[in-house]
Protein backbone atom coordinates (compact mmCIF):
# COMPACT_ATOMS: atom_id res chain seq x y z
CA UNK A 1 0.00 0.00 0.00
CA UNK A 2 3.03 2.47 0.76
CA UNK A 3 4.59 1.57 -2.46
CA UNK A 4 1.60 2.66 -4.30
CA UNK A 5 1.68 5.91 -2.42
CA UNK A 6 5.05 6.35 -3.28
CA UNK A 7 4.39 5.69 -7.18
CA UNK A 8 4.64 8.75 -9.48
CA UNK A 9 1.14 9.47 -9.86
CA UNK A 10 2.25 10.84 -13.65
CA UNK A 11 2.31 6.82 -13.93
CA UNK A 12 -1.29 6.77 -12.82
CA UNK A 13 -2.48 8.65 -16.44
CA UNK A 14 -0.35 6.12 -18.08
CA UNK A 15 -1.61 2.90 -16.11
CA UNK A 16 -5.43 4.28 -15.52
CA UNK A 17 -5.97 7.25 -18.41
CA UNK A 18 -7.62 5.78 -20.61
CA UNK A 19 -9.56 3.72 -18.39
CA UNK A 20 -10.95 6.67 -16.56
CA UNK A 21 -11.44 8.17 -19.89
CA UNK A 22 -13.69 5.86 -21.57
CA UNK A 23 -15.86 5.18 -18.34
CA UNK A 24 -16.56 9.21 -18.17
CA UNK A 25 -17.00 9.76 -21.88
CA UNK A 26 -19.63 6.80 -21.26
CA UNK A 27 -21.44 8.98 -18.87
CA UNK A 28 -20.90 11.99 -20.04
CA UNK A 29 -20.88 11.53 -23.90
CA UNK A 30 -19.16 14.90 -25.00
CA UNK A 31 -15.32 13.94 -25.28
CA UNK A 32 -13.98 17.28 -23.89
CA UNK A 33 -16.13 16.71 -21.05
CA UNK A 34 -14.73 13.39 -20.37
CA UNK A 35 -11.32 14.92 -20.46
CA UNK A 36 -11.84 17.13 -18.32
CA UNK A 37 -13.31 15.07 -15.77
CA UNK A 38 -10.39 12.69 -16.14
CA UNK A 39 -7.89 15.80 -15.32
CA UNK A 40 -9.88 16.78 -12.42
CA UNK A 41 -10.17 12.73 -10.69
CA UNK A 42 -6.16 12.91 -11.08
CA UNK A 43 -5.76 16.04 -9.40
CA UNK A 44 -8.01 15.69 -7.15
CA UNK A 45 -5.94 12.40 -6.53
CA UNK A 46 -2.53 13.53 -5.72
CA UNK A 47 -4.28 16.11 -3.43
CA UNK A 48 -5.91 13.49 -0.69
CA UNK A 49 -3.47 10.87 -1.48
CA UNK A 50 -3.69 10.28 2.17
CA UNK A 51 -7.67 9.36 2.05
CA UNK A 52 -5.90 6.64 -0.31
CA UNK A 53 -4.27 4.41 2.66
CA UNK A 54 -6.87 1.84 3.06
CA UNK A 55 -8.78 1.47 -0.06
CA UNK A 56 -8.86 -1.72 -2.21
CA UNK A 57 -6.65 -0.38 -4.92
CA UNK A 58 -5.50 2.50 -6.69
CA UNK A 59 -8.15 2.28 -9.58
CA UNK A 60 -11.43 1.35 -7.26
CA UNK A 61 -9.96 4.84 -5.44
CA UNK A 62 -9.79 6.49 -8.94
CA UNK A 63 -12.53 5.52 -10.16
CA UNK A 64 -14.63 6.80 -6.69
CA UNK A 65 -13.16 9.92 -7.84
CA UNK A 66 -14.31 9.67 -11.06
CA UNK A 67 -18.00 8.86 -10.29
CA UNK A 68 -18.23 11.60 -7.53
CA UNK A 69 -17.29 14.22 -10.45
CA UNK A 70 -19.36 12.94 -12.97
CA UNK A 71 -22.61 13.67 -10.32
CA UNK A 72 -21.04 16.71 -9.56
CA UNK A 73 -20.34 18.05 -13.03
CA UNK A 74 -24.41 16.91 -13.68
CA UNK A 75 -25.10 19.07 -10.90
CA UNK A 76 -23.24 21.71 -12.74
CA UNK A 77 -25.43 21.44 -15.62
CA UNK A 78 -27.64 24.52 -15.66
CA UNK A 79 -29.72 22.28 -18.82
CA UNK A 80 -32.55 19.82 -17.44
CA UNK A 81 -31.21 16.36 -17.49
CA UNK A 82 -34.50 14.76 -16.12
CA UNK A 83 -38.18 15.26 -16.64
CA UNK A 84 -39.06 19.12 -15.61
CA UNK A 85 -42.51 18.22 -14.80
CA UNK A 86 -41.60 15.45 -12.24
CA UNK A 87 -40.80 17.28 -8.48
CA UNK A 88 -42.20 14.13 -6.57
CA UNK A 89 -38.76 12.70 -5.84
CA UNK A 90 -37.62 16.57 -3.72
CA UNK A 91 -40.53 15.61 -1.18
CA UNK A 92 -39.85 15.56 2.36
CA UNK A 93 -39.49 12.26 3.54
CA UNK A 94 -42.82 12.59 5.47
CA UNK A 95 -44.46 13.15 2.07
CA UNK A 96 -43.83 9.81 1.02
CA UNK A 97 -46.47 8.56 3.28
CA UNK A 98 -49.85 9.73 4.54
CA UNK A 99 -51.26 10.35 8.32
CA UNK A 100 -51.90 6.42 8.03
CA UNK A 101 -48.60 5.33 7.62
CA UNK A 102 -49.46 4.06 4.46
CA UNK A 103 -47.61 4.41 0.75
CA UNK A 104 -48.90 8.03 -0.65
CA UNK A 105 -47.38 7.28 -3.96
CA UNK A 106 -47.40 3.61 -3.61
CA UNK A 107 -44.31 1.80 -5.56
CA UNK A 108 -44.61 0.24 -9.20
CA UNK A 109 -43.62 -2.54 -10.63
CA UNK A 110 -40.46 -2.29 -12.24
CA UNK A 111 -40.55 -3.83 -16.12
CA UNK A 112 -37.70 -5.75 -17.21
CA UNK A 113 -36.73 -5.08 -20.43
CA UNK A 114 -36.12 -8.23 -22.40
CA UNK A 115 -32.57 -6.66 -23.86
CA UNK A 116 -30.86 -6.98 -20.62
CA UNK A 117 -27.82 -5.19 -21.36
CA UNK A 118 -29.65 -2.02 -22.91
CA UNK A 119 -31.77 -1.91 -19.40
CA UNK A 120 -28.72 -2.23 -17.58
CA UNK A 121 -27.08 0.74 -18.97
CA UNK A 122 -29.72 2.57 -19.26
CA UNK A 123 -30.65 2.59 -15.40
CA UNK A 124 -26.75 3.22 -14.60
CA UNK A 125 -27.28 6.73 -16.35
CA UNK A 126 -30.58 7.69 -14.99
CA UNK A 127 -29.04 6.88 -11.39
CA UNK A 128 -26.56 8.96 -11.81
CA UNK A 129 -28.54 11.63 -13.15
CA UNK A 130 -31.03 10.98 -10.26
CA UNK A 131 -28.07 11.76 -7.72
CA UNK A 132 -27.21 14.91 -9.07
CA UNK A 133 -30.43 15.88 -8.07
CA UNK A 134 -30.94 14.79 -4.55
CA UNK A 135 -29.13 16.98 -1.89
CA UNK A 136 -25.58 16.27 -1.87
CA UNK A 137 -25.11 15.62 1.38
CA UNK A 138 -27.34 13.04 1.24
CA UNK A 139 -26.19 11.81 -1.94
CA UNK A 140 -22.83 11.33 -1.13
CA UNK A 141 -23.65 9.19 1.67
CA UNK A 142 -24.96 6.64 -0.64
CA UNK A 143 -21.98 7.12 -3.01
CA UNK A 144 -19.86 6.06 -0.49
CA UNK A 145 -21.97 3.39 0.32
CA UNK A 146 -23.20 2.00 -2.64
CA UNK A 147 -20.88 3.05 -5.19
CA UNK A 148 -17.71 3.20 -2.97
CA UNK A 149 -18.83 0.13 -0.86
CA UNK A 150 -17.65 2.02 2.29
CA UNK A 151 -18.92 0.79 5.58
CA UNK A 152 -21.57 2.48 7.64
CA UNK A 153 -18.76 2.37 10.14
CA UNK A 154 -16.37 4.16 7.72
CA UNK A 155 -18.47 6.56 6.21
CA UNK A 156 -19.48 7.87 9.80
CA UNK A 157 -15.64 7.99 10.68
CA UNK A 158 -15.23 9.91 7.59
CA UNK A 159 -18.09 12.33 7.56
CA UNK A 160 -17.87 12.60 11.45
CA UNK A 161 -21.16 11.88 11.99
CA UNK A 162 -23.17 9.27 13.94
CA UNK A 163 -24.58 5.69 12.97
CA UNK A 164 -28.03 6.88 13.43
CA UNK A 165 -27.60 10.29 11.07
CA UNK A 166 -25.66 8.10 8.84
CA UNK A 167 -28.43 5.73 8.70
CA UNK A 168 -31.25 8.67 7.92
CA UNK A 169 -29.22 10.07 5.39
CA UNK A 170 -28.98 6.72 3.44
CA UNK A 171 -32.96 6.11 4.04
CA UNK A 172 -33.42 9.72 2.76
CA UNK A 173 -31.11 9.27 -0.43
CA UNK A 174 -32.46 5.74 -0.87
CA UNK A 175 -36.29 6.94 -0.64
CA UNK A 176 -35.68 10.14 -3.41
CA UNK A 177 -33.75 7.79 -5.68
CA UNK A 178 -35.97 5.58 -5.99
CA UNK A 179 -38.92 7.53 -6.75
CA UNK A 180 -36.86 9.71 -9.19
CA UNK A 181 -35.59 6.45 -10.96
CA UNK A 182 -39.48 5.29 -11.00
CA UNK A 183 -40.63 8.08 -12.43
CA UNK A 184 -37.81 8.94 -15.34
CA UNK A 185 -38.32 5.34 -16.67
CA UNK B 1 -55.45 -0.39 15.74
CA UNK B 2 -53.46 -3.42 15.91
CA UNK B 3 -50.25 -2.17 17.73
CA UNK B 4 -48.06 -4.71 16.76
CA UNK B 5 -48.49 -4.57 12.70
CA UNK B 6 -46.03 -2.18 11.70
CA UNK B 7 -46.68 1.15 8.86
CA UNK B 8 -45.53 0.84 5.53
CA UNK B 9 -43.65 3.89 6.93
CA UNK B 10 -41.86 1.87 9.27
CA UNK B 11 -40.89 -0.92 7.51
CA UNK B 12 -39.45 1.33 5.05
CA UNK B 13 -37.47 2.63 7.36
CA UNK B 14 -36.64 -0.77 8.54
CA UNK B 15 -35.83 -2.22 5.05
CA UNK B 16 -33.33 0.76 4.65
CA UNK B 17 -31.48 0.06 7.90
CA UNK B 18 -31.75 -3.52 7.08
CA UNK B 19 -29.79 -2.94 4.17
CA UNK B 20 -26.28 -1.66 6.36
CA UNK B 21 -26.89 -3.57 9.35
CA UNK B 22 -29.08 -6.99 9.53
CA UNK B 23 -32.02 -6.41 11.95
CA UNK B 24 -32.93 -8.17 15.11
CA UNK B 25 -34.56 -11.34 14.69
CA UNK B 26 -38.15 -9.81 16.25
CA UNK B 27 -37.80 -7.19 14.31
CA UNK B 28 -36.72 -9.34 10.78
CA UNK B 29 -39.60 -11.43 11.30
CA UNK B 30 -42.32 -8.52 12.12
CA UNK B 31 -40.92 -6.72 8.59
CA UNK B 32 -41.40 -10.33 7.21
CA UNK B 33 -44.50 -10.66 7.60
CA UNK B 34 -45.36 -6.71 6.21
CA UNK B 35 -44.17 -7.79 3.17
CA UNK B 36 -45.77 -10.92 2.78
CA UNK B 37 -49.45 -9.20 2.77
CA UNK B 38 -48.05 -5.43 1.35
CA UNK B 39 -47.09 -5.82 -2.12
CA UNK B 40 -46.13 -2.44 -2.07
CA UNK B 41 -43.26 -2.52 0.39
CA UNK B 42 -41.73 -5.41 -1.31
CA UNK B 43 -41.56 -4.20 -4.32
CA UNK B 44 -39.69 -1.06 -2.11
CA UNK B 45 -37.79 -4.06 -0.70
CA UNK B 46 -37.07 -5.69 -4.07
CA UNK B 47 -35.63 -2.28 -5.62
CA UNK B 48 -33.30 -1.13 -3.17
CA UNK B 49 -32.04 -4.87 -3.45
CA UNK B 50 -31.70 -4.05 -7.40
CA UNK B 51 -30.38 -0.72 -6.86
CA UNK B 52 -27.01 -2.27 -4.22
CA UNK B 53 -26.81 -4.87 -7.23
CA UNK B 54 -26.93 -2.53 -10.10
CA UNK B 55 -24.18 0.13 -8.42
CA UNK B 56 -21.80 -3.41 -7.80
CA UNK B 57 -22.27 -4.00 -11.49
CA UNK B 58 -20.87 -0.54 -12.46
CA UNK B 59 -17.54 -1.62 -14.42
CA UNK B 60 -15.89 -0.16 -17.44
CA UNK B 61 -17.88 -0.88 -20.62
CA UNK B 62 -16.51 -3.27 -22.81
CA UNK B 63 -17.51 -1.76 -26.23
CA UNK B 64 -15.53 1.00 -27.20
CA UNK B 65 -11.97 -0.47 -26.44
CA UNK B 66 -10.44 2.20 -29.16
CA UNK B 67 -11.70 5.13 -26.66
CA UNK B 68 -8.67 6.33 -25.43
CA UNK B 69 -6.96 9.71 -24.46
CA UNK B 70 -4.96 11.51 -26.53
CA UNK B 71 -1.30 12.31 -26.11
CA UNK B 72 -1.99 15.57 -26.26
CA UNK B 73 -4.01 15.11 -23.56
CA UNK B 74 -2.37 12.86 -21.16
CA UNK B 75 0.59 15.43 -21.29
CA UNK B 76 -1.12 18.20 -20.11
CA UNK B 77 -2.65 16.10 -17.33
CA UNK B 78 0.85 15.23 -16.26
CA UNK B 79 1.97 19.00 -16.74
CA UNK B 80 -0.51 19.69 -14.11
CA UNK B 81 0.00 17.22 -11.68
CA UNK B 82 3.75 18.48 -11.91
CA UNK B 83 2.95 21.95 -11.54
CA UNK B 84 0.66 20.71 -8.27
CA UNK B 85 3.76 18.56 -7.07
CA UNK B 86 6.62 21.51 -7.51
CA UNK B 87 4.43 23.88 -5.71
Amino acid sequence: MDASVDMNPEDWVDLYGDNLFRYAQHRVKEMAIAEELVQETFLAAIQSQDLFKGHSSEKTWLFSILKHKIIDYYRSKKKEILNPDIEEWTQNIEDFFNAKGAWHIKPQAWLSDPERAYEFRQFLDLLYKCLSKIPQRIANVFVYREIDGLTTQEICKLLEISVTNCGVMLYRARMQLRRCLESNS
Amino acid sequence: MKHWMLHCSEVSEKVSAHMDTPLPFRERLKVHIHLLMCKYCLRFYRQLRLIRQYCKMDELPKTDSNTTLSPHAKEKIKAILRQYRDK
